[in-house]
């Protein structure tokens, strides 16, 4: 439009032909008629029009399109993001404290002792991931092991002088983080003696008591993004098969789970169970114990005629997969933001015909459902409308060791001591894992230049990394898995921001589509009316200077 | 023309047809009830920008009686100064009657001021400008008929957006200014803009306008006072705590992808730049400027809808002697008419049949733009031809050709 206005003011008269006669001929000749020359005030005001469009491009039009669609990119530390990720910037390094109670022994021969064992230790230990230390126990009684549980005692070596006729023996205490070894007298290590039987015994002890997690841990290492040269030394294709196996099984970790305990029935009866007083016999003690680790929350049902996927009375392995009438059981979903953990109890006449091959822990009457939970056939009781408390025992202390599994606790060990390598398991799982989340969105943030990084992503990679740090420097202590926990939560929370993913699929072929349209119609005008001033501004000075 | 003499004529010569037309929409009003709230719906009268709906809406209107500021929610997107004149009707779903009065009071207003434009005669003649053929026009009576009397207008009175109320504010701005009325003119022209942004864009023309009117050569003026004009204006707009488009602008559209605002930006970039442009070319007829740049408006503004069609119609009689020269009046009216008719036409067919897509109504939409913009660029030339035809009197009535 603009074109046209300028130019209809002052275009006119070309088109009017002046007829002028020669009378001698009598032939017309028709000639053009050159129109009047340009008015000085009509250059000057054509001038101002194009100088106003183009002011209003340059001063309003280009500032609030560069301040629309910049996008917004805060600071990312790039470096240290992939240095996590890369683990440079934390070895995943477990110093286990290990006290040794020595008893009466004097303390020459203690200090002795503790010497030659550690050597025989470091010489038994390849993996600099898993570093066990030996102390001495200051005040040995029961009562400060379990006082100094937060500390980084992992376990205390009790000494106790045996029977001289036979070796040393060893034995986990079932309730407590102690190992309990016997020994003959005899065996004790002299002042100056390079090597003792008893210091080799002890540390073949502690490697097999820590053999499980010592595996578990190079494989979560092996798996995660760490690069090879910050790694520690791998492990055997053997064991991260089984680890592997072991890991799949379990759930993802949480701070909170939701167990759903549930009861089906063929028929009208049993209508009731003791469902709560068995939980708190038999279960409590296990989740008390997990407590530092997990919340859980907890549901029961009942459900009558309710019929099973398989109807066939004996299970072969392949029923035990469809037996879950999940159409029409209502076992509820992970709705809400802890996943469930499901236990059915089955009342029926229905037994498992699989051969004894299968995993020793599970009886005959129970499998498990690997991420999902746990299912036991239950022969109908005695008084047939009511299950007892007792009834449920058997149920109810298969579940507790299935969930366990499904949580990722090492099967070998003494229970304490499963549940703080579950701890650290789980630890070192949530650095590894908020890690390479950081890595991840530091690669995103390089591959994608037009993606927009809003500032609370940057805060939540800024507090991740410094739980990493608080996590890494505490690495094994109680401190830690809040820290790994904390971190992990955040990363998530930065990496799955938003308003980050409306842009990612925004390629740049659509702003192409969307300014061409639009700067063809604006740019060319606005171009070509200032070339056009230019030309006409050269033609006059040329002709002032002729002129002059 | 005396001011006087005016406002006696506009009482005794137009209270017919002012009666006539409050009549007929009354009658409308209440001989077909579904009708308005049909209108209200229509994306082509409504707006989300403009609804009567979304000003009344109890939800609204509770937030704004609790003390909550009503834009959060993203439902209310209009000047904050509606919100008490709204609430202060009754509601509107019980006494429909009281804002069908408010809205025929409003299009009788604008009527009011588009026949005192007409009547001063300043289409065919400013001070700086004479048309040649200036005794060629309308009177103030058959402008304002046209006005209170286009469908497009009783369409937008019956739908009540309040659009309305910023077309009463320009057309009276235009009135005061040519009445010499500087305060009032930029009172009136600040509430347009405080209404709806755009309509500060007309400050240029406006002040150029109310300039020439109160000229005196004996008592010259220098450009102190064009500047004062100006800043009465622009400080009495910096009043607005919320000023509309700009208002919401924020909230809404920096929480989407980034490019949406600046989508909102490019429309809004050619109003502005033709604002400065049309005022230096047609300096010498200020209502020519505010005509084209309304024709522009109703073209590209964000959210146009027709209530800005016959605010630029209404005026577009001023120019009655310029008539002759416009070069494609029936194929504007036809496009026009082509664009009003299939309109709802293919809307209905997207979206309450869904036997057609989006593009039926986009490409209608583009229809309409492109009557709407050879109405206006015929104008601007015909105007153009006009002021030429008085510096070249020998080419009057010839062809001619661009070079």
């Amino acid at each position: 439009m603009s074109a046209d206005i300028q130019n209809d003011g002052d275009s006119k008269p070309a088109s009017t032909e002046a007829t002028v006669s020669l009378p001698a001929t009598g032939i017309a000749v028709v000639e053009r008629k050159e129109p009047p020359p340009e008015k000085e005030s009509d250059t000057q005001r054509r001038s101002w029009i194009v100088l106003s469009f183009w002011l209003i491009a340059v001063f309003i039009g280009l500032p609030i399109w560069w301040n629309t669609t910049t996008i917004y990119r805060a600071n990312l530390p790039l470096t240290q993001m992939t240095d996590w990720a890369d683990g440079k910037a934390c070895e995943p390094v477990f110093p286990l404290r290990i006290a040794l109670d020595v008893g009466s022994l004097p303390e020459q021969e203690a200090q002795n002792l503790l010497r030659l064992t550690q050597h025989a230790l470091d010489d038994l230990n390849d993996f600099s991931g898993h570093h066990l230390r030996l102390q001495l126990a200051q005040a040995p009684t029961e009562a400060t092991v379990q006082a100094r549980d937060d500390s980084n005692v992992a376990l205390t070596i009790r000494l106790a002088p045996g029977d001289a006729a036979h070796t040393a023996s060893s034995s986990l205490h079932p309730h407590l983080p102690i190992l309990d070894v016997q020994y003959p007298p005899n065996s004790l290590p002299t002042a100056n003696s390079p090597s003792s039987g008893l210091a080799t015994y002890i540390a073949t002890q502690l490697g097999a008591t820590f053999a499980e997690e010592q595996n578990i841990i190079s494989y979560l290492l092996e798996t995660s993004s760490i690069t090879p040269e910050h790694r520690p030394k791998g492990i055997s294709q053997e064991v991260v098969d089984t680890v592997s196996k072991r890991m799949t099984r379990s759930l993802k970790y949480s701070q909170t789970y939701h167990l759903s305990f549930s009861l089906f029935t063929n028929g009208p009866v049993p209508s009731s169970w003791d469902i709560e007083a068995a939980i708190d016999e038999y279960m409590k003690p296990v989740l008390d114990m997990l407590r530092p680790i997990h919340d859980f929350t907890i549901d029961t049902q009942v459900q009558l005629y309710a019929s099973p996927g398989v109807q066939s009375q004996v299970l072969g392995k392949e029923d035990l997969s469809s037996f879950i009438n999940a159409a029409e059981w209502p076992l509820s979903p992970s709705i809400g933001g802890a996943p469930t953990v499901n236990f059915i109890v089955y009342i029926g006449n229905q037994t498992i015909g699989v051969p004894s091959e299968t995993d020793a822990v599970e009886t005959s009457q129970s499998w498990m459902i690997p991420q999902w939970g746990s299912v036991y056939l239950l022969a109908p009781p005695a008084e047939a409308a009511h299950v007892s408390s007792e009834t449920l025992k058997q149920p109810i202390l298969t579940f507790t060791s299935h969930l366990l599994t499904l949580l990722g606790t090492p099967q070998s060990g003494s229970l304490p001591l499963r549940l703080s390598t579950l701890a650290r398991i789980r630890s070192a799982d949530l650095l590894l894992r908020a890690s390479s989340s950081l890595g991840s969105l530091a690669r995103l943030t390089l591959a994608l230049p037009s993606i927009s990084i809003p500032s609370n992503v940057a805060d939540g990679v800024v507090k991740t990394i410094q739980h990493l740090e608080l996590a890494c420097a505490g690495l094994g202590g109680a401190k830690s898995l809040e820290h790994a926990r904390i971190a992990e939560a955040e990363a998530e929370r930065a990496f799955f921001e938003k308003s980050m993913v409306g842009q990612l699929y925004f390629p740049d072929e659509h702003k192409v589509a969307v300014y061409l349209p639009l700067l063809g119609p604006i740019g060319v005008p606005l171009v070509m009316g200032l070339l056009n001033e230019i030309k006409a501004w050269k033609t006059r000075r040329n002709q002032k200077l002729k002129a002059a | 023309m005396p001011k006087d003499k005016m406002s006696f004529q506009a009482t005794a010569g137009t209270a017919g047809l002012f009666v006539v037309a409050a009549a007929l929409r009354l009658l409308l009003f209440t001989a077909f009830p579904g009708l308005p709230n049909l209108l209200t719906g229509r994306v082509e009268i409504s707006t989300p920008v403009t609804s009567f709906k979304r000003c009344t809406c109890r939800r609204v209107c509770s937030l704004y009686n609790h003390n909550v500021s009503p834009y959060d929610g993203g439902v209310y997107h209009q000047a904050p100064l509606l919100l008490p004149l709204f609430s202060l009707l009754p509601d509107p779903s019980t006494y429909p009657i009281f804002a069908y009065i408010l809205y025929t009071l409003v299009d009788l207003l604008s009527a009011n001021a588009l026949y005192k434009i007409a009547e001063s005669g300043e289409g065919g003649a400013s001070r700086l400008y004479s048309s040649p053929r200036k005794e060629k026009r309308w009177s103030g009576y058959v402008v304002a008929a046209l006005f209170l009397f286009n469908p497009f207008t009783i369409a937008t009175c019956i739908g009540r957006p309040t659009s309305v109320f910023t077309t009463c504010a320009i057309l009276h701005a235009v009135a005061k200014a040519l009445s010499g009325n500087i305060f009032t003119s930029m009172l009136s022209l600040s509430f347009a803009a405080y209404l709806s942004m755009y309509p500060l864009l007309l400050l240029p023309p406006m002040v150029i306008l109310a300039y020439d009117r109160t000229y005196n050569p004996k008592a010259p003026k220098s450009l102190a006072q064009l500047a004062g004009m100006c800043t009465l204006a622009l400080t009495l707009t910096d009043l607005t705590p919320n000023a509309g488009l700009w208002g919401y602008s924020p909230s809404p559209r920096c929480s989407t992808a980034s490019v949406r605002s600046s989508f909102g930006f490019f429309w809004l970039h050619p109003i502005s730049s033709y604002t400065p442009a049309l005022t230096i070319r047609l300096r010498q007829q200020p209502l020519a400027v505010i005509t084209l740049l309304l024709g522009i408006f109703a073209i590209f503004k964000p959210y146009p809808s027709i209530a800005d069609t016959s605010l630029f119609l209404s005026l577009v009689p001023c120019f009655r002697h310029v008539f002759p020269l416009l070069r494609y009046s029936f194929v504007t009216a036809s496009v026009v008419l082509y664009g009003t008719f299939l309109g709802p036409a293919f809307y209905h067919l997207w979206i309450y049949a869904g036997s057609g897509n989006a593009n039926f109504f986009y490409a209608i939409t583009l229809v309409w733009s492109l009557g709407l913009s050879l109405l206006v660029s015929d104008l601007a030339f015909a105007v153009l031809r006009d002021e030429w035809e008085v510096e070249r009197p020998e080419m009057r009535g010839k062809e001619i050709r661009q070079i």
